[in-house]
Formats: C-alpha cells, sequence, structure tokens
C-alpha cells in the first residue's frame, strides 16, 4: 500500500474473509504477495490468517514465501492455545531455513525464534530441550552467505535465555569438543546426532565477531547479553571475544562490546584476566591514576586487601614483573596525590613505584614528568631510608637531575595535582632564566671572533644552543623568547663565520660563493630575526639594527661593485634609523654607530669608484662590540602550519591548461598581529614567482592562533602534462622596500617566510 | 548425460591448477596454472590429453581464470601462444590487470636470472590478453547459446573469483582458491545457494582449523612492537601482491591506535606499483576498506614510506617490507644478510615456503648460521617468527561452503593427498555427498540433471499456479496409523525422484532417516502442496514429450480409476416409526440423513460435512441410507426391535480417512444409544 488512495482505502474495508481468501488463491501472484504482505490491513480473524500464512509457506514463488513468513512473525504476538498449531508453524520455519532464497531464510529464522519461544511458553517441561535445538538451529545459519541472514540469526539468538552449557562452548570454539564425541552430554539427543549438533555450532561466535560487515559483528556481541549470565566458563570464552571487539574499527561494535561487557559486569560474571588486557600497558597505568583519584575509598579498600600481594615475595630482591602488581603500586600511589590524608598507604609502596619510576612516569607522561614523580615517591617513602631499599633508579641517569628534584622536596612535599601547573611554571621560569644567562654569556663570544679564534667561538655558540635544547618547545610560555634567542644565536655564528671569511689573508681571492651564500643567510635571518617576532623591546630593535649595520659593511667590503651601491643605499637607511630610534629613548649612540654615521656624512656624493677608498670599512667594524642583549619575556613568535591535503604525485590536482586552478589550503597562524599582511607565493620553476594577498582578518579567530581553510588561486597553469608548485606563507616586512615585486600587485616590501614551503602535485585534465 | 571432470594439474598436490570439465557436451578449461616445483614438461599441464590433435580451438568452449597467482595462470601465455589456442579466455578485470605483471616478473626471473630458454617471450604475454575477455562479479555471461558462466567474489588475493557454470540443467561451480573468513584488506568468498551437480573445491588446508584471527594478529603485533621497543629492526619479505597489503593494512591501523613513530618501509617498486593496483581496485577489497574510503584510502598508508638502499645499515627501529617473501634472492635476501646477525632483529616468514630457499631453512628449526652458497655464511642470531595469515579457507571454510551449497558432487584439487583424504570422508559422512579426489590426469565422471524439453497440458499449469495447500494433521492416539499415513506419503514424495543416480540412492536413505526422527518428534500439523507433485511425465514413442496433470492420466490412458474403499453397514436408531410413518419413503430419507448430518456437523466441528441429497460426504467418506435387503458389509443382519426405526446407514471410505470414519461410526453408535 505505497499510495495512500481514498478508493483503494474503501475497497479494501469492504474484503472480506472469503473474498481474501478467493483472491488469495487466484493465479496472480503479486496479488497474492500484496495480500500476504497487508493482510494485517483487512479485519481477519488471526485463525484464518495464521492458516493461509502457514498454507503458503509452500509456494513455490519465494517472495510469496517470505511473506507468508513475515505474517507468522507478526502473529506471533498472538495467544494461540493449540499446540500443535504453534508447533507446526515452528517446524514449517525450521524446513524454511535450509530455502533457497536469501529473503526466505532471513524470515525463516524470525519465524523460528518468535514461535520457537511460543512453544516453550506453551509446554514448559520441553522449554529447556526446545531452547538448545532453537539454538542449534540459530547458530547453523550463523554460517550463512548472507549478510542479512547472519544478523537475524545473532538477533534471534539473543532472544534465547536457557542454553546448555555444552552448546555454548562449542558456539566459541571452532574445533569439536570432546563432550560431543561419543560421550553422552547434557544435551538430550542421541548420541549419532550429538557430533553433528556440534559441527553446527561449532565456532559460531568466534565466526560472528571475524565477520567482515560490522552489521554481524554488533549483532554478534549483542547476542551474548544474555547467553553470557548462564555459565562462567562460556563468560570466560565469550570475554576473550568482547575484549577483542573493543579495538573494532566500528564504533557501534565498541560500543555494543562495551555495553555486553557492562551487563557482564552487572550480572556479577566478568572475570578480567591479565591475558585479557590488549591495551597498552602505559594506558591501563594512567587510567588507573586518574580513577585512584576520583575514588579514593575505594582505592583505601583495595589496598588495604592486596598489600601482601604487592609485597615481593623473595627476600632483598624486587621483582615486580607482574602487570597486576603495578597495577596495585600506581592506583596506591595515586590516593595521596590528593587532599585526603586519612588514608593510609604503607609508605613502603611508593618506595617500590620509585623503582618502576620509568614505567610509571612514560603511563603518566601527561600529567607530571619524571623528576616530579620522583621527587614525589621520596617525599612520601622518606619513613624507610633509601640506602636500606638499595635500589637502582631506572631511569634516572642523569644526576643533576636527581639531585636538584631530592633538593626541591620541601617546595613539592604538599604535592597535589595543581601543583603540577606550579611546576610547569617552574619549569618556565627555568627556562627563561637560562635565556637570560646565555645572552649574557654570549657577548663574550665577540672578542674570540675579532682575533680570529673562530673555532672557540663557535664551540660556545653550539653550548648555548644546546643548552637552550633542553626546554622543549610547544608547552612553553616563553616559546617566544626561545625562539628569538635560538634564531639569534644562529646569526651570530654567521657573523663569526662571515668574518672569519673575511679576515683570513690565505684564502685570498676569497670563496666568493661561499661569501654570499653565507651573507644571504645572514641578511635572512636577520630579516626574520626583526619581522617574525612582535612584542620587540626598542634596546632589542636597536642591537638587530646594528647587526644589520655589520652585515652590510661586511657585504660592501667584499668588493663586488654591482651591488655596493644599494648595499650603501642599506646602510644610510638603517643607519637613520637607528638615529631615530636613539632619538626617542633620548640615548647616545655606541662608538661603533657613531663611526659609521661620521663615514657617511664624509662621503657626500656616493660614486662607486671612489666607495672602496673613501670608506674605511675596516675602521669600522673594529669599532663595533657585541653588546649585552636585554631579552624581552613578552616576545610572540610569527609562524604558519600550511597543510595541502590529499594530494600527492598519485594524487595531483587537475587544472586546464591557461585557466586559474584553487590549491586548498589548511592553515594555521600563530600570533600574526591583525594589522601585518600575509601574502602566499606560488613558483613554479624555482625563477617565476606568483603572490597572492591572504585577507586573513576576514576569517575570523584571535591573535594568537587562527585555523582555517583558503583557496589559493594560481592563474599562470602552463602547458605541461603535470608539474610542480611550491607554495608558502610570506610575511611582509614592513621595513624594506621590495625591489622585484612592485609591477606584479605583489607586496609592497620583501617578505619573511613563516612556514616550510610545500610542493603542490597538478596534473592536465584528460579530455574524455 | 554426464559431467566428465580431467584433472590436469592440482590433482592430490599444490601446483598448476587445471581442470577441464565437460558439461552436456560443452568443454571448459578452469585456470590454466604452472608448477613452480618443477623446470621440465612436468611444469605445465599435459594438455594433449584434452586433444590428442592439438585441435583445442574445436575441443575447448572457454578457459576461464580464476586468479592472478601463477599456479593458476602461469601456463596460459604457453597454451595460446605456443600451443595456438585462440578461443575466449575469461578472467575478473583485477586478475587481467595484475596478470601481465606477475607474469612478465615470473618470466624474467626465468629468462634473466636463471638463464632458462624462454618458454614465452613478452609479446606472447600481451598476445595472450588480448584474448581475454574481462568479467565483473556476479555478472551473467553468455559464452555460448547453451552455456553460462557467473563469477563470485572468493576473497584469497585482490580480483580472486570462484565461477558457476552452466549447461542446460546442468550446473558447476569451480573454487579456485577462496577464503572463507575475511582478512582486513579482502572480503570473504561470497556465493548464492544454487541447484548445484557438481562443486570442485580447493583443499589446502584439508585439515587445519584455524583460531580466531585476532589472537594471530595480536601475535604477530606484539612480536613486531616489542621488537622495536627494544630497538631492532624488522624485516617481513612478502610478495609484492596480498600479504604485503595485509599486513601494512593491519601495522598502519596499530601505529595509528598506539601512536607509533618507528618508519615503516616498503622496498620500491613491485610494491609501490601493487599498492596503486589496490588503491584503484577498491570496490574489489573488503567491507571494511570500501566503508572507510569516503573518508580515506586504506591504502593511503599514514605511516608508510618508500625505502632507500642506502638505509639498509642506518642505524634505529623499523619495519621494512621486501620482495621476494621466501627470501631465495633479491633484495629480501640482501637485508637479511645485514640484518640477521643481531638477536635485537626480527624476520618475519610467510606460511610456506619452497625448499631450498633461506625461508624454508628458517622455518625447518632455528639454524644459526645458514650457507648461502660455498663461500658465504650468514650468522643468524635475529629472532623468527612465523606468519599464520593465511588467504586460504581452512577445512571448517571448506565444510562450511560445500554445506551451504550443498552439491550433489564434490571433487577436491589443490591439496595434500593424505589430508585431502579425510577430508573427503568427513564430506561423504558428515553431509552425505559423495566426494572424489582424483589424481593428475584421471577422469571422473558423475551424472548429472538431464534436462527434457517437455510441453506442458493446460490442465497442468493451471494446477501449478493455483495454490493447492494442504494440511496434514497426523493423530498422535494411534501410531501404527501415523506410520501408515507416513508411509504413503513418502513413497509418494519418493515416485517423483529419478532412481537411476546412485546419490539418490543416499539421499533417500538420508531421507529415511530424517522422516524417522522427525516421526519421533514431529509436529502433529503439516503443510503440504503438491501442485507439481501432482504432475506426470509422458513419454511416448514419436511423440513429443507432455507433463500433464494426473487427473487427465487416466483419460490419456482410456482406463478407469480404482479405488479401494473400506465399507461398513450398521442399523441405526432414528425415533419411534409411528411419528414418520405417513411420509412416503424419499422424504423420509432425507429426513434422516439431514438428521444425521447436523448430528455429525456438530459433532465434528472442525470438518465439512456435505449432505448431498443422496448421501452425506465427510472428506471421502460417504454415508448412505442402505436399503438393500443383504448388504455384504453389514455386520448385524436383522433389526430386532421392530417397533422403532432402525435404518442401515452404509459407510464407505479411503484407507487415509480410516481414522475419521471410525470417529463417524461412534458418534453414530452413540446417536442409537442416546435415544434409547
Amino acid at each position: 500500500m505505497a499510495e495512500p488512495d481514498l478508493e483503494l482505502i474503501s475497497t479494501i474495508n469492504e474484503i472480506d474473509d472469503q473474498s481474501f481468501l478467493s483472491l488469495c488463491f487466484g493465479p496472480s501472484v503479486s496479488t497474492r504477495t500484496w495480500l500476504l504482505n497487508n493482510a494485517e490491513k483487512f479485519q481477519l480473524r488471526p485463525s484464518l490468517l495464521f492458516t493461509v500464512f502457514l498454507g503458503f509457506t509452500k509456494d513455490p514463488y519465494p517472495y510469496v514465501r517470505k511473506a507468508a513468513l513475515d505474517g507468522l512473525s507478526s502473529l506471533g504476538n498472538n495467544v494461540f492455545e493449540d499446540g500443535s498449531m504453534i508447533e507446526g508453524c515452528y517446524c514449517r520455519a525450521i524446513e524454511l531455513l535450509n530455502d533457497m532464497e536469501d529473503c526466505v531464510r532471513s524470515a525463516a529464522i524470525r519465524v523460528v525464534i518468535t514461535w520457537g519461544l511460543m512453544l516453550a511458553a506453551h509446554s514448559p517441561e520441553r522449554k529447556q530441550q526446545l531452547f538448545d535445538e532453537i539454538f542449534v538451529n540459530l547458530c547453523s545459519m550463523t554460517r550463512d552467505m548472507n549478510m542479512k541472514v547472519r544478523v537475524n540469526a545473532f538477533d534471534a539468538i539473543r532472544r534465547l535465555e536457557i542454553v546448555s552449557e555444552d552448546l555454548l562452548l562449542q558456539s566459541v570454539s571452532k574445533r569439536v569438543l570432546s563432550i560431543f564425541k561419543g560421550k553422552k552430554s547434557l544435551v538430550q539427543c542421541s548420541t549419532d546426532q550429538l557430533e553433528l549438533l556440534a559441527l553446527n555450532v561449532a565456532g559460531a561466535f568466534v565466526h560472528g565477531i571475524e565477520d567482515e560487515f560490522y552489521q554481524v559483528r554488533r549483532s554478534a556481541c549483542d547476542a551474548l547479553f544474555n547467553l553470557i549470565i548462564l555459565s562462567t566458563k562460556f563468560a570466560g570464552e565469550a570475554l576473550s571475544l568482547l575484549m577483542d571487539m573493543l579495538n573494532d574499527d566500528s564504533v557501534s561494535v565498541r560500543l555494543q562490546a562495551l555495553e555486553t561487557l557492562h551487563h557482564m559486569a552487572m550480572s556479577n560474571c566478568l572475570k578480567l584476566q591479565e591475558a585479557h588486557m590488549h591495551m597498552d600497558e602505559s594506558d591501563v597505568l594512567s587510567v588507573l591514576f586518574h580513577m585512584g583519584q576520583n575514588h579514593l575509598n575505594m582505592v583505601d579498600c583495595i589496598i588495604k586487601d592486596v598489600s601482601e600481594q604487592i609485597d615481593p615475595k623473595s627476600e632483598g630482591k624486587l621483582e615486580f614483573d607482574s602487570v597486576k602488581v603495578i597495577a596495585y603500586i600506581v592506583l596506591a600511589i595515586s590516593a595521596l596525590a590528593s587532599d585526603n590524608h586519612t588514608l593510609r598507604i604503607p609508605p613502603r609502596i611508593f618506595s617500590y613505584a620509585a623503582t618502576l619510576l620509568g614505567r610509571i612516569s612514560h603511563a603518566l607522561g601527561d600529567i607530571m614528568d619524571q623528576s616530579t614523580i620522583f621527587a614525589y615517591l621520596l617525599h612520601n617513602s622518606k619513613h624507610i631510608g633509601l640506602s636500606d631499599l638499595g635500589f637502582n633508579s631506572e631511569g634516572v641517569s642523569c644526576s643533576a637531575t636527581c639531585g636538584s628534584s631530592v633538593n626541591d622536596i620541601p617546595a613539592i612535599a604538599s604535592l597535589k595535582i595543581p601543583a603540577m601547573i606550579h611546576e610547569q611554571q617552574q619549569k618556565d621560569d627555568d627556562a627563561i632564566e637560562s635565556v637570560k644567562t646565555i645572552l649574557l654569556k654570549v657577548q663574550d663570544i665577540w672578542p674570540l671572533i675579532q682575533s680570529g679564534v673562530l673555532h672557540e667561538a663557535l664551540r660556545t655558540l653550539r653550548f648555548c644552543k644546546e643548552a637552550l635544547g633542553v626546554f622543549t618547545y610547544g608547552t612553553n610560555k616563553y616559546n617566544g623568547a626561545l625562539a628569538f634567542t635560538l634564531q639569534y644565536l644562529k646569526i651570530l655564528k654567521l657573523v663569526a663565520k662571515v668574518w672569519s671569511l673575511m679576515s683570513s689573508k690565505r684564502s685570498y681571492p676569497r670563496r666568493t660563493g661561499e661569501w654570499g651564500f653565507l651573507l644571504g643567510k645572514l641578511e635572512r635571518g636577520l630579516k626574520e630575526l626583526r619581522s617574525r617576532f612582535t612584542g620587540l623591546t626598542k634596546e632589542e630593535e636597536q642591537h638587530i639594527l646594528e647587526l644589520m649595520l655589520v652585515t652590510c659593511i661586511l657585504r660592501l667590503s667584499n668588493g663586488e661593485v654591482c651591488c655596493h651601491l644599494t648595499a650603501l643605499r642599506k646602510l644610510s637607511t638603517i643607519a637613520s634609523n637607528i638615529q631615530h630610534l636613539l632619538k626617542e629613548e633620548c640615548k647616545e649612540p655606541s662608538t661603533f654607530v657613531c663611526e659609521v654615521q661620521r663615514s657617511l656624512s664624509n662621503l657626500g656624493t656616493i660614486t662607486p669608484k671612489s666607495l672602496c677608498s673613501s670608506l674605511d670599512l675596516r675602521e669600522m667594524l673594529k669599532s663595533f662590540t657585541l653588546g649585552h642583549l636585554e631579552i624581552s619575556e613578552e616576545l610572540k613568535h610569527i609562524k604558519a602550519e600550511l597543510v595541502i591535503s590529499d594530494n600527492n604525485y598519485e594524487k595531483p590536482l587537475y587544472f586546464v591548461p591557461g585557466l586559474p586552478v584553487g590549491i586548498p589550503c589548511q592553515i594555521i597562524l600563530h600570533n600574526v598581529p591583525s594589522e601585518r599582511k600575509l601574502w602566499f607565493r606560488i613558483t613554479m620553476d624555482n625563477v617565476t614567482s606568483q603572490f597572492v594577498f591572504l585577507d586573513f582578518l576576514s576569517l575570523g579567530g584571535c591573535d594568537e592562533v587562527r585555523e582555517f581553510m583558503y583557496t589559493v588561486p594560481f592563474y599562470r597553469t602552463p602547458k605541461a602534462s603535470s608539474f610542480i608548485a611550491r607554495i608558502c606563507i610570506g610575511l611582509e616586512c614592513w621595513f624594506e622596500n621590495a625591489e622585484v615585486n612592485e609591477r606584479r600587485g605583489g607586496p609592497k616590501c620583501d617578505l619573511a617566510y613563516i612556514c616550510k614551503e610545500k610542493e603542490v602535485y597538478l596534473s592536465m585534465i584528460h579530455k574524455g | 548425460m554426464a559431467i566428465d571432470c580431467l584433472v590436469l594439474g592440482a590433482g592430490q598436490e599444490v601446483g598448476k591448477s587445471c581442470v577441464v570439465v565437460t558439461i552436456n557436451g560443452k568443454r571448459i578449461m578452469f585456470d590454466c596454472g604452472m608448477h613452480l616445483g618443477y623446470v621440465d614438461h612436468r611444469r605445465y599441464p599435459d594438455f594433449s590429453r584434452i586433444s590428442a590433435s592439438h585441435d583445442y580451438n574445436n575441443v575447448l568452449s572457454c578457459i576461464i581464470i580464476t586468479h592472478f597467482h601463477l599456479d593458476h595462470i602461469g601456463a596460459l601465455p604457453y597454451f595460446t601462444e605456443v600451443c595456438g589456442y585462440n578461443g575466449p579466455i575469461y578472467m575478473t578485470y583485477p586478475t587481467m590487470a595484475l596478470a601481465p605483471i606477475t607474469l612478465e616478473d615470473y618470466r624474467k626471473v626465468m629468462v634473466d636470472r636463471r638463464g632458462e630458454a624462454e618458454q614465452f617471450t613478452n609479446d606472447h604475454i600481451m598476445e595472450c590478453l588480448k584474448k581475454v575477455v574481462p568479467v565483473d562479479l556476479k555478472q551473467t555471461i553468455q559464452v555460448d547459446e547453451d552455456l553460462q558462466i557467473r563469477a563470485y567474489y572468493a576473497g584469497h588475493v585482490l580480483g580472486a573469483a570462484m565461477f558457476y557454470a552452466k549447461v542446460g540443467d546442468a550446473a558447476m561451480v569451480y573454487t579456485g582458491d577462496y577464503n572463507m573468513t575475511p582478512d582486513r584488506h579482502l572480503g570473504a568468498a561470497q556465493i548464492d545457494r544454487m541447484q548445484l551437480d557438481l562443486l570442485i573445491t580447493e583443499s589446502t588446508y584439508a585439515t587445519t582449523i584455524r583460531d580466531s584471527k585476532y589472537a594471530r594478529e595480536r601475535e604477530f603485533l606484539k612480536a613486531v612492537h616489542n621488537c622495536l621497543a627494544s630497538g631492532g629492526k624488522v624485516l617481513i619479505p612478502t610478495f609484492a601482491l596480498g600479504r604485503a597489503q595485509e599486513l601494512c593494512v593491519l601495522l598502519d591501523d596499530y601505529w595509528e591506535r598506539m601512536n607509533l613513530k618507528f618508519p615503516i618501509y616498503v622496498s620500491a617498486g613491485l610494491t609501490v606499483q601493487a599498492n596503486m593496483y589496490y588503491k584503484m581496485l577498491i570496490s574489489w577489497t573488503s567491507q571494511k576498506v570500501k566503508e572507510t574510503y569516503t573518508t580515506r584510502n586504506a591504502f593511503d598508508f599514514k605511516n608508510v614510506q618508500k625505502f632507500d638502499r642506502s638505509m639498509i645499515d642506518a642505524p634505529g627501529p623499523c619495519v621494512l617490507f621486501a620482495t621476494p617473501g621466501m627470501i631465495s634472492s633479491g633484495f629480501s635476501l640482501e637485508v637479511f644478510k645485514r640484518w640477521a646477525p643481531s638477536k635485537l632483529n626480527l624476520i618475519t616468514l610467510p606460511g610456506y615456503c619452497v625448499a631450498g630457499t633461506v625461508g624454508h631453512k628458517l622455518m625447518s628449526g632455528k639454524p644459526t648460521k645458514i650457507d648461502l652458497d660455498k663461500v658465504t655464511q650468514i650468522d643468524v642470531q635475529c629472532q623468527v617468527h612465523q606468519l599464520a595469515f593465511s588467504p586460504h579457507t581452512d577445512s571448517k571454510g571448506i565444510m562450511d561452503l560445500v554445506k551451504f551449497l550443498s552439491p550433489k558432487h564434490v571433487i577436491l584439487v589443490h591439496g595434500e593427498k593424505p589430508k585431502m583424504a579425510v577430508l573427503k570422508e568427513r564430506i561423504h559422512s558428515e553431509l552425505g555427498i559423495p566426494c572424489h579426489d582424483p589424481a593428475n590426469n584421471e577422469t571422473v565422471s558423475i551424472s548429472s540433471t538431464l534436462s527434457v524439453k517437455a510441453e506442458a497440458s493446460s490442465m497442468f499449469i493451471q494446477s501449478c499456479s493455483t495454490p493447492n495447500f494442504k494440511f496434514l494433521k497426523r493423530n498422535l492416539i494411534d501410531p501404527d496409523l501415523k506410520d501408515l499415513s507416513y508411509k504413503a506419503e513418502r513413497t509418494s514424495n519418493m515416485l517423483i525422484r529419478e532412481c537411476s543416480n546412485p546419490h539418490f540412492k543416499h539421499l533417500k536413505r538420508n531421507l529415511d532417516a530424517k522422516f524417522d526422527s522427525s516421526l519421533s518428534c514431529g509436529p502433529a500439523l503439516q503443510v503440504s502442496d503438491d501442485r507439481v507433485n501432482e504432475g506426470i511425465l509422458v513419454m511416448e514413442n514419436g511423440k513429443k514429450t507432455k507433463a500433464l496433470h494426473q487427473d487427465e492420466l487416466l483419460l490419456l490412458l482410456g482406463q478407469q480409476e480404482h479405488e479401494v474403499r473400506f465399507a461398513h453397514c450398521r442399523p441405526i436408531y432414528f425415533g419411534s416409526l409411528d411419528e414418520i410413518h405417513v411420509m412416503d419413503s424419499l422424504s423420509r430419507k432425507s429426513l434422516w440423513l439431514s438428521q444425521l448430518s447436523f448430528k455429525l456437523s456438530t459433532e465434528l466441528s472442525d470438518r465439512n460435512v456435505q449432505n448431498l441429497g443422496e448421501y452425506l460426504q465427510v472428506e471421502s467418506i460417504t454415508l448412505s441410507i442402505c436399503s438393500k435387503e443383504n448388504c455384504p458389509y453389514r455386520t448385524i443382519d436383522r433389526i430386532k426391535n421392530e417397533s422403532t426405526a432402525m435404518v442401515f446407514c452404509c459407510c464407505s471410505w479411503l484407507v487415509a480417512d480410516e481414522i475419521l470414519a471410525w470417529k463417524i461410526i461412534s458418534i453414530l453408535e452413540k446417536h442409537d444409544l442416546g435415544s434409547t
């Protein structure tokens, strides 16, 4: 009855028993199927419907059989008093489990379970035997080739209440169990048929949870719901299957498995063994730690019960091999991290925990770091002398860390979870302290550079860099300052290298290639240092500018005539910049700056030829000394993350030559102030670049982090079957004018690139 | 008619699969493989047995290739290009795509590396593949007027298929290699239930029953993870197609789940190329891969990178997939040489290794030294893990498939002889299906379903299209009678079955057993619909074969129908004669009949009692007033009491209604007594 048709409905109402029957028995198969499918809509006697449905389960047309079976399933709600009727229907459905057609087998399963349950209710004395029989028949259907049949079979098994233990155990083993081989089993059946029955049941659930379709796996998990309560042995076997399902790909299967496990736990038959734990040890420990914090009383009870198990058995040697013991220990130490001091956890457990520091700290890495845990453990086990334990502090090899932690004990003694935030704070402070120390120390290298001891200078710089490397990126509040300092160290290294190249007499004529390369790197580095950090103080800026002056002079001293003019122009710009800054601050310029300014004013009109002679570059450089850089803690590092997902040489973006192509980019911007301008640079062949303005303000987010998708148009697609474009994001440097890009409507100033260059694979679209 | 099955290869052995089946006159070659263990003439099937005159084109209707493995396709270029077969060849699309790669790879190894004489050239491969007609799953192909074939998903390897072939009413399935449990990257075999005369199935693991795949996967992952965690390297020698992808998916998933960062490398070349094919042929992979495809191609491995030769000695843990699988030569051997001496490293081995390869040596015992050749000796300190991921079904899977398809005959191929014998016996005893395991070059003949074209009479058609179900209510009181009615029905069921087939005898025995068991606990209510059973096939010399309705038979034969009826005549009391003697005899009769009819209708509420004027009818029972002087069925001769209206009543019935008849008679007796 697909469409509600008033006329049709009125006609339907006129159909009585007699006309229904005569239509059903007519030769038209489609009419018959339709009538059977819609039989419930007519006001017919259930006994008549039963007769008709049961009769038509013999029809040669599968869809008629299916409709008849469906009709029988829905009749299951009515009460039939006649046992032979119920049995007749049930037996007919069992026969149809072997039908050739998938849809008939599916429908037959529903009738078997519905009428089988009715039959069991009607004759309770046969209940056990009937349930076993139904179980065997349904299990044999779980190996059907049709997915829906299998789902229906498991859904039907879910409705069974009692099944013999032997059959249950057989259903989780693919091999025929010995109980079925000859020996009399609990299952009521002749011995000859026993093995055949066992074959039908064998491994039904194993196959079910291995099934390709998640629908079947989910149903199989669900089917265990009632059965697991029936036998502890079966519950144990079923548990192994369910634990595997916790790693399933499908969420619905995992949920169903959990639900069944939950039911198991609620019915007191969940006996988890170590073998069932397929989770990573650290995951388990971390979960236990969290649980312990939230359920203090539980921890108290458990530890009281199991403290003997925790204690090592053999004298003197601590061997906590069992994951279970480690789990108890973690549970125990989790408690004291909470407020409740009334708990009585034996201090020795903390000392046991100390021996397992490596494993525990690995598991609790997201909560506290190793030294914190160690300090905490030591503090709580202080009643026992450490020497008594003779422990070998696994994983704590660094004496410095160890020492400092022990010293810190008073500070960490009243440790709570919020205190870990304090710990982070402490770490941050450590970081900024060492940054300051390093900046103080680094100015000592200047005399080394000047005196030509390049080796020594570089070594000092390397030490500084390594010292900073201890502080990890990412979690630190002073990331900006750290990044700045690292960049600064890199620049000093370059300055040192260039300086030594300049002053080395032997290698004259200078290795211009290397010289130019290093200078270029130095200039770029300085540009980044100046433009990629926000919150620079005037001092910092002045310091950078002075270094830029040095770089300019170094470039001039190279003797390459062609670039003198630009370098000189740059020199005077920077010098005036410094002057401007100093004026604002009302400070005196350094001797170096004075020297430069004097030389520049002496120069008057600049001619390239007169340049080298008129400027005493050496003198100027000699007057430079590296001052102490006071770093601001508020520095922010401007950076970007650029991802072009789903693009590689096998999966290129398609384009039509001559027409623009859109490159979908996933972008995260960090600390980009709203007044700054960002550009995409897309290069195709290392020569030509195209710039696209990125109007990030319209895309929302705050200055700290902006995350968005952006499709970058690339206009100049070549007549090539495929090519690689390189794309990256550049930040416009407000202080330097661009020299090349103006004509194409690109950025007005030079760009400092704030992300790694990405490759984009493009391929010409093929016609047809 | 018969199905003749000539096994040219893979009979009681694994290798060079090739079976030539003749069904109702059509001859099909299933698979055309080569044996990798031989280099002489035994490597190819003995094609001359198909046709002594080498006239293959007229003898064979078509060749069907199930999948691209060499032991199933290896001899094909030889057969087509060298032996000159020109007819159609059918295989699935992925098989067609991957076949040239494996064939060319094999040819190169044979010719370039071992310096053997070329059996076929690259051009031969290309020419051979031009003759291939690609097929899709479940696509029915009409090879010629009579022969139909259809492919079904087989799992095993990308593009593997089982093939169904049908000529007339004779039908069969050839499985090729298949897997009944799903992999991570391939699905389980899937086929419809059909009427089959013959099933030819592989039996590689004829006696093995495998545990849950999750346990096996866990074991593998644990071994790999432990090795990496302690700083070792894992070498996984595999074939480029199949297990490599399976393990890549497994590891990639695990890496994702456990957030591992160890690099997984795939040696460049064939594997990278193969991954590309898998990416394109998503519709032939497992359900899981298909489901996730919309969001992510499962073969876009997140953690898998290409390996560079220079990285062999690079420090740090890693996983490396390298070909070939049995560490016989090539890259996997090169890496093995470097990595085997360290205790930290782990080598995994595939399920099967040919004798003589390094893989085989590692499998048999745990050697500490392996002599590669006279001058090279490898110090083996590393751990060895045996992989348990086979793309072949286990014995339970074979049994499940045979049970599901329930063919009339089973032939086992592609297995080891002793194991096949065990399985053969199981199929015979547990499923009651005759089973054969022919050796190479043996022919098995089985009878097939005979199809006869017949005209049907309009009455037969009418009867067939009209539902005609009956309910059979067995009376459980009298076991003898129940048995009787049962036997009657069974013989009628049996009559329509053709008994020339030995299998039928077996079936009949089985059926008997079933009947007996259902007799003891079978339902009281049974339904039957005998419209086709009522048909009768008439074959007369010189006339067209005809299917008639059973009622038409007598007409055709010009014979009368004979019925055996039981009869009984007894007196019944109908009150005093005075009230009714005024009536004429006719109206008196009808009054008595209607009285009886009323009585019976009330007593037998579930039966239809019909008053037909002359007599009453209930089912086959007729009941009439007997006015004969000497009725032969009478047990009491005269009426004792003349004053009362005692009338003789004559009943007759068919044997089927015996119980009901006696019930009616007892009702009549009560009627007699009740009114006195």
